[in-house]
C-alpha cells in the first residue's frame, strides 16, 4: 500500500482541449480505463504489476472565436493490485472557457483468472466531477449565486473486459447517471456513453506483434475508430487509427523500456482531420511497478 | 522530454503568429477582370435546364471574372465573382444575384457551385448557370459574388447568414462592377436589382436594407426579388430551440448559422459556451453529432435564447432579422413555397406583414405546394418577368 503514495507524482504539463465533456483519448487502444472501468494493465499476462501509473496530456491546436488556442486537458490514472482485485484511481482535468472540471474516479476491478491467458474482469467506479462555478460569474450573460464556488456531480461507470489469448473485448458504460446541475435549466451535465472495444494480437515470431482494433462509441451516432498497431521487440509500438465521423487520422508511437525490474513507457500521438482545421498532439507517460 | 516541449512550444508560436496579408487598395477597388468565355444564345438555351428559355434568350453572354478588394474581419482582402454580360446591348440593366448555401467543402462539391469557377459547364453550377444565362441572355448584366469563403478566399470562413458581414463582399463587388461598367461604352443609369435564393434571398433583402440605409445614392435600388430566404432570423432560430428535444434534420444549417453569428458579430464567444460537443471551426459546426438541438447546444444557452435573458446574443439575432426596423424605398418582391421544408414559409409571411405595416411597397408570391427546391424554376422566370416590367 505504501506504493500508493506514488499516485501523487507526475503532474506535469498544461495543454489544450476545445472539446466539451468528453476526453478525446488518443491512446485508447493502449489502455482504455478512462472509457472502460473494467480494464487494467493487469489483464496482460506479460505484466505482473503491483502498481501502474499513466499520465496523458492532450494538446489541441485549434483557435476558437476568442482567438485562444488552448485549454488544459490532463488525465492521470493509477492501478494497484491486491490478489484478484485491482483498485483504480483516476484524475481528469478539463478546462473550458467558462469553468473547469476536475474529475476524480475511484474504482475497483474484480478478475476471474481462468488461466494466464484467459481472464474476465468486472469494474465499478465512482466518478466525482468538481466544476468550478466561480468562473461563470465572469461571463456577463450567466450569473450564479455568488456563494456557490464548486459543484460536485457524482456518477457511476461500469465495465467488463475479456481476454483470451490474443483476443480482447470490452464493453462499458460511462456516466450512467448522467448527473446534471440545474440552477435554472441544465447548465452542466455528464454525458452518458456506451463504449465497445475489440482487438486481436497476432504475434509473428517472438519480436513482431500486429494488432487490429476497433473502438465504437454509439453516442448520438455511431462513432467508430479503426486501428492497427505494430509492436517490435516489445519495445516500440506504432499505431495508426482512423476516426470515421470526423475523417480523422491518428498516429501514435510508444517506447517501452525498463528501469531495473520495472517498466516505463513514453508515447507521442498526433491527429488531424481531413475536413476540420484542428491539430492535436498528445504525450503519454507510464510506469509499472512489478513484484 | 526537452524536444517534446520544444516542438509543442514551436507549434503554439507558429499558430499564434500566423499573420494575414492585407491589401493596400481600398475595399471596392476593381483589381482585375478576366475574360472567361462567350456563350452563344443557342448554347444558353441548351445549357439552361430549369426552364425553356428559347423565347427569352436574345443575346450571347460573356463571362467575366471580376476580382476585387473587399473587407473581411477588419482586413482588406482579394475576392472574386462572376459577371454575365449580354453581348451587344447598349444599355445596362444591372442585377446582383446572391447564390444560396454552398457547404464549404470539396466533399460537397463547393467548386461546382461557386460563381467565379463557372466556365460554361453543363453539369454542376445549377443555380449559377440557370440564373446567369437566363437573365443575361434576356438582356440583364448579372453579377454574382462568390462571397468570402470560396474560390480565392477558400482559406477563410464564410460569414454564413450573418448579413452585416456577408453584405461587405456584395457591396464591394457591386462597386467594382460599377467601375467596370463605367469603363465600357454602354449606358448605365445607376439603377440596380437585387435578387437571391435561400441564404442569397436573405443576403439580397439585407443588401437592399444596407444599401439604402448606409450607402444612399451609391446605387438606386429599383427592387429586390427574394426567394425563400431566412428573413425572420429570430423566429428561424427560436423555432428550433423551442422544440429542443425534437430531431431536426436541418440542424446543420442552424448550427453553422449560429457559429457564424457568434464569430462574425461582436460576440466572439468561445464555442464551448454554447456547443456541447467539440467545435473547432465552421465545418465542425456544420457537422453536429446529433439532430436533436438539446444534444448539441448547451441547454442553458438554449433557455436563455428562448426566454430572452441572453440579451447580447438576442440582440445580434434581432439585428440579423430583416422583417422590421427599416423602411424600404425600393420595391420588395418575396417568393416562397408554402411546403418549404428547409427555410420555413413563415419567414416570408412575417417579412411581408412586418414591412407592409411600415409602408413598404412589398409584394408576396406564394407557390402552393412548392418546396425549397421546386420553387426555383418558377422564380427564375417570374423574377425575370417582374424585372422586365420595372427596368
Amino acid at each position: 500500500m505504501k506504493k500508493l503514495l506514488y499516485i501523487t507524482v507526475i503532474l506535469l504539463q498544461v495543454s489544450a482541449a476545445v472539446s466539451q465533456r468528453n476526453i478525446d483519448d488518443m491512446f485508447f487502444s493502449q489502455g482504455t480505463n478512462y472509457y472502460n472501468a473494467g480494464y487494467s494493465p493487469t489483464h496482460k499476462d506479460s505484466v505482473e504489476m503491483i502498481n501502474a501509473y499513466d499520465t496523458r496530456t492532450m494538446l489541441k491546436i485549434a483557435t476558437n472565436n476568442t482567438g485562444n488556442t488552448v485549454t488544459p486537458s490532463l488525465t492521470y490514472q493509477a492501478f494497484s493490485k491486491l490478489d484478484r482485485f485491482v483498485f483504480t484511481y483516476n484524475f481528469n482535468h478539463q478546462s473550458y472557457s467558462y469553468t473547469s472540471n476536475n474529475e476524480v474516479g475511484l474504482g475497483v476491478i474484480y478478475t476471474l483468472p481462468f488461466s494466464n491467458v484467459h481472464k474476465l474482469s468486472f469494474g465499478l467506479r465512482g466518478d466525482f466531477s468538481f466544476y468550478n462555478l466561480k468562473k461563470f460569474n465572469g461571463i456577463d450573460y450567466i450569473q450564479l449565486e455568488k456563494e456557490k464556488r464548486v459543484k460536485l456531480l457524482a456518477d457511476i461507470d461500469l465495465g467488463v473486459h475479456y481476454l483470451i489469448k490474443g483476443f480482447e473485448a470490452g464493453i462499458s458504460g460511462k456516466h450512467l447517471l448522467a448527473s446534471k446541475y440545474r440552477p435554472d435549466d441544465i447548465l452542466l451535465q455528464n454525458q452518458r456513453g456506451l463504449y465497445t472495444y475489440f482487438s486481436y494480437n497476432f504475434s509473428i515470431g517472438n519480436h513482431i506483434e500486429l494488432k487490429p482494433a476497433v473502438f465504437i462509441t454509439p453516442i448520438n451516432y455511431l462513432n467508430t475508430f479503426l486501428a492497427l498497431e505494430l509492436g517490435v521487440m516489445k519495445k516500440v509500438y506504432a499505431q495508426y487509427a482512423f476516426r470515421f465521423n470526423e475523417l480523422r487520422h491518428q498516429y501514435n508511437i510508444e517506447y517501452r523500456g525498463n528501469i531495473r525490474q520495472n517498466q516505463f513507457f513514453v508515447g507521442l500521438a498526433f491527429n488531424h482531420s481531413i475536413i476540420y482545421s484542428d491539430f492535436n498532439a498528445g504525450i503519454r507517460l507510464g510506469y509499472i511497478v512489478r513484484d | 522530454m526537452k524536444h517534446i516541449l520544444k516542438v509543442t512550444f514551436l507549434l503554439l508560436i507558429f499558430t499564434a503568429c500566423k499573420k494575414e496579408a492585407t491589401l493596400s487598395v481600398s475595399p471596392g477597388t476593381l483589381i482585375e477582370t478576366n475574360e472567361v468565355k462567350t456563350i452563344s444564345r443557342s448554347e444558353c438555351v441548351q445549357l439552361v435546364d430549369s426552364a425553356d428559355i428559347s423565347s427569352i434568350a436574345q443575346y450571347d453572354v460573356r463571362l467575366i471574372e471580376i476580382v476585387y478588394a473587399t473587407e473581411y474581419d477588419g482586413k482588406t482582402i482579394e475576392t472574386s465573382g462572376m459577371l454575365f454580360v449580354p453581348v451587344g446591348k447598349d444599355t445596362v440593366h444591372f442585377v446582383t444575384y446572391n447564390h444560396g448555401t454552398v457547404v464549404p467543402l470539396k466533399l460537397f462539391k463547393m467548386d461546382e457551385a461557386t460563381p467565379s469557377l463557372f466556365t460554361g459547364q453543363s453539369v454542376g453550377f445549377g443555380e449559377i448557370r440557370n440564373v446567369g444565362l437566363t437573365w443575361a441572355s434576356a438582356g440583364y448584366t448579372v453579377f454574382m459574388p462568390d462571397y468570402v469563403g470560396y474560390n480565392r478566399t477558400r482559406d477563410k470562413e464564410h460569414p454564413y447568414i450573418y448579413y452585416p458581414e456577408l453584405f461587405k463582399s456584395i457591396y464591394h463587388g457591386d462597386l467594382a462592377v460599377k467601375s467596370y461598367i463605367q469603363s465600357q461604352s454602354a449606358y448605365y443609369d445607376n439603377r440596380m436589382f437585387l435578387a437571391g435564393w435561400s441564404q442569397g434571398g436573405g443576403a439580397s433583402l439585407s443588401a437592399h436594407r444596407y444599401f439604402e440605409q448606409n450607402y444612399p445614392g451609391t446605387f438606386t435600388i429599383v427592387a429586390s426579388l427574394n426567394l425563400s430566404g431566412p428573413y425572420n432570423f429570430k423566429r428561424f432560430i427560436r423555432s428550433v430551440f423551442e422544440n429542443k428535444e425534437t430531431a431536426n434534420d436541418k440542424i446543420s444549417i442552424y448550427s453553422w448559422a449560429l457559429y457564424s453569428l457568434n464569430k462574425f458579430s461582436e460576440l466572439k464567444r468561445a464555442n464551448d459556451r454554447f456547443y456541447s460537443y467539440s467545435v473547432y471551426d465552421q465545418v465542425s459546426a456544420f457537422n453536429p453529432p446529433s439532430t436533436v438541438p438539446a444534444d448539441i447546444f448547451n441547454n442553458f444557452f438554449i433557455k436563455q435564447i428562448v426566454d430572452g435573458s441572453d440579451v447580447a446574443m438576442n440582440s445580434v439575432i434581432e439585428r440579423n432579422s430583416m422583417i422590421n426596423g427599416w423602411n424600404p424605398q425600393g420595391k420588395i418582391y418575396l417568393y416562397h413555397g408554402d411546403a418549404d421544408d428547409f427555410v420555413p414559409y413563415f419567414n416570408s409571411e412575417d417579412c411581408y406583414e412586418g414591412l407592409l405595416q411600415l409602408g413598404a411597397d412589398i409584394h408576396f408570391t406564394t407557390y402552393p405546394g412548392a418546396t425549397h427546391y421546386t420553387v426555383f424554376p418558377k422564380y427564375l422566370i417570374d423574377a425575370k418577368n417582374q424585372m422586365d416590367l420595372l427596368k
